[in-house]
């Protein structure tokens, strides 16, 4: 069940990373491109599991 | 006449020294039974506790002794004949005891009243130096110097080891209440001057 | 065009800073930390075998046994708990590369939490790592945190209900080692972890469990032993002749029965073994410190603690010379061979002897590199990692 759920949440930040990435290409504002990056970073590292 | 004001001059001399150095000479003797407990449930109990059993005293080691105790034995015929409250407080103790330092204080006070009505000996102690006073208190929790003050003034002796009076607090509380003192540095001591309290 | 071009920019530096986050994170925990076996280590077992479904994870540490030349009785020293507190690890490290057990059995644990010696505190600013010095050059030892690494065990719950008790704690603690005890089968990572080692305990009788730790200047439980009732005496014993004999104070507490999850107390309610766990001081762990770094970690020099410690804020004294860290594993090294000689006077039909191992004077003098092995020069088969 553990394991399952650990999945799930795997599953949730590569959603959010799709989804940060996605608004990244739309943004026209420099700003916000900046903004998704540092936000993205974080869940990529965990994504890859390096942190 | 320089004689003479040699030998006065040694007698002021020996005044002065003599009555310091004979403090701590135990005078006071202590009897068996001992009960054995706690103002503030710290583990300083504990170490007097491991030199009685090492010393075949005839203790009971209780942290919660209540003045019922010490009434009950006396009906049973098999009264205690000293009580040793050791001071300094735990909140982690009194914690898990489910008890508060007022708690402490109220049941101490019964139990020396009872003593005092029984005839018995009380010894106030603090054996585990300045880490159960101020230094080992959160600022505002003066739990430890309440249990001292509950307890040490009322004894016929105090117990103390020696870094734990840094302050001289027990010193004052020793000459303002004229209570013997005993002290140890290390408490490898206590062995010899728990030997030496409740030698026949 | 531009915007694609300038996009395409943030992009590739984002990018390096993943690459060399990324590469700083993997090498950190992938860090090899070597192990010379002394000459008393005569098994070294992996925790699995006291529970199977530990293997392959970041938690299957080595078990080091020295069985002594002649019986006794059996100790165990647990390092790592919270790795974060390296005087725990290091101290053990000592006895398993010098370490020869005259009578009795020693089982040294140096990673009992592995998996939280491979990651730092989130927002902690942690360095890593750090040297050790010694005449060989260094060696270098990861330093970890005080819960089991996320990409190991996640998510964590709202709230962690401590098992088997139901007593409420903070969620990060479903992590944390030391309120995890006595563990079960079907629990979190860092439950079976607490559950294998006591399965351990048990089948290997155990007679004594210390779990060695650090904690905050801040923190009322500090050079001290904390005691299950099973060991109070023992543990008495073992305070007052430290304190009498070796030059430094080692308090006393009881561990509180309405207290559930730690070592001292789950180990010695579950199995027959008298639990123990000692603590030194540790300046880095403070949250009035300065900058943190492995200087700090080191040295235990810091003027804000000693700053606090001038508003009668610590509950323990620091002064300029602060808190090296050879002090603090010298107290632990000084103490398990206390513990030992305590225990064999009441015990003497089922001793405990170590030799090779320093006391605090010796390991303060020399310095605790002095007494860590070169890897190069093990002997085949002799060297391992945690």
């Amino acid at each position: 069940m553990e394991l399952v759920v650990t999945i799930i949440y795997y599953c949730l930040v590569g959603f959010v990373s799709v989804l940060l990435i996605y608004n990244l290409i739309k943004t026209t504002e420099w700003q916000k491109e900046v903004l998704y990056i540092i936000v993205l970073i974080p869940f990529l590292l965990r994504l890859f599991m390096l942190k | 006449m320089k004689c003479i004001s040699w030998i006065i001059t040694l007698a002021v001399v020996a005044g002065f020294v003599l009555p310091p150095a004979s403090a701590q000479k135990q005078t006071v003797k202590l009897d068996q039974p001992v009960l054995l407990t706690s103002c503030g449930q710290s583990p300083g109990p504990l170490k007097i506790k491991v030199f009685f059993g090492r010393l075949n005293i005839d203790y009971v080691y209780n942290l919660q002794a209540s003045a019922g105790d010490l009434s009950a034995k006396k009906k049973e015929g098999k009264p205690f004949k000293s009580l040793i409250i050791v001071t300094g407080a735990s909140l982690k103790g009194m914690g898990a005891s489910k008890v508060s330092i007022e708690d402490e204080l109220d049941r101490t006070k019964k139990l020396i009243a009872e003593a005092r009505k029984q005839g018995m000996k009380v010894v106030g102690a603090h054996v585990e130096g300045m880490e159960r006073r101020a230094q080992g208190a959160t600022p505002g929790d003066n739990s430890d110097e309440l249990s001292i003050d509950a307890v040490c003034p009322q004894s016929d002796l105090l117990l103390v080891r020696k870094d734990g009076d840094e302050d001289k607090r027990f010193t004052a509380i020793s000459t303002g209440k004229k209570i013997p003192l005993v002290t140890f540095e290390k408490n490898m001591e206590l062995s010899d001057v728990l030997k030496n309290l409740y030698q026949k | 065009m531009k915007a694609s071009i300038r996009k395409l920019g943030f992009s590739i530096a984002g990018l390096v800073l993943l690459v060399v986050s990324g590469l700083s994170f993997y090498e950190s925990r992938h860090l090899k930390e070597p192990v010379v076996l002394s000459d008393g280590v005569t098994q070294v077992m992996k925790l699995s075998k006291y529970f199977p479904d530990i293997e392959g994870t970041a938690n299957d540490c080595n078990i080091y046994v020295l069985e002594g030349k002649e019986p006794g009785a059996t100790l165990c020293i647990l390092g790592g708990t919270h790795p974060e507190e390296p005087a725990g690890r290091l101290a053990a490290w000592l006895f398993a590369e010098n370490g020869v057990m005259m009578k009795g059995r020693l089982i040294v644990v140096l990673s009992a939490n592995r998996s939280a010696t491979t990651v730092t505190r989130v927002g902690g600013a942690y360095p890593p790592d750090f040297i050790i010095p010694s005449p060989w050059g260094g060696q270098t030892f990861r330093l970890g945190d005080r819960w089991s690494n996320p990409l190991d065990q996640w998510p964590d719950p709202e709230v962690y209900i401590h098992y088997p008790s139901g007593q409420y704690l903070a969620y990060l603690d479903s992590r944390n080692l030391n309120r995890c005890w006595p563990g079960r089968p079907n629990g979190t990572l860092t439950e079976k972890t607490a559950y294998a080692f006591l399965e351990m305990i048990k089948k290997e009788k155990v007679d004594v469990v210390i779990d060695l730790h650090e904690a905050e200047l801040q923190y009322p439980v500090i050079s001290t032993i904390v005691t299950h009732e099973k060991g109070q005496e023992l543990a008495a014993v073992v305070s007052m002749t430290l304190t009498d004999l070796e030059g430094f104070k080692m308090g006393l507490e009881f561990s509180p029965k309405n207290l559930h999850g730690l070592s001292h107390r789950e180990i010695g309610d579950y199995s027959d073994a008298i639990s123990l766990l000692f603590e030194a001081p540790e300046p880095f762990l403070d949250a009035t410190r300065g900058k943190t770094t492995t200087d700090q970690l080191l040295t235990g020099k810091d003027e804000f603690v000693v700053k606090a410690g001038k508003h009668g804020l610590l509950f323990e004294k620091i002064d300029e010379k602060g808190w090296p860290i050879d002090v603090r594993v010298g107290r632990h090294t000084s103490a398990i061979l206390q513990t030992m000689a305590s225990w064999t006077e009441v015990h003497p039909e089922r001793p405990l002897l170590c030799d090779n191992v320093p006391r605090y004077a010796e390991v303060i003098e020399k310095g605790i590199g002095k007494f860590l092995q070169d890897p190069a020069h093990g002997k085949p088969g002799r060297v391992l990692f945690e």
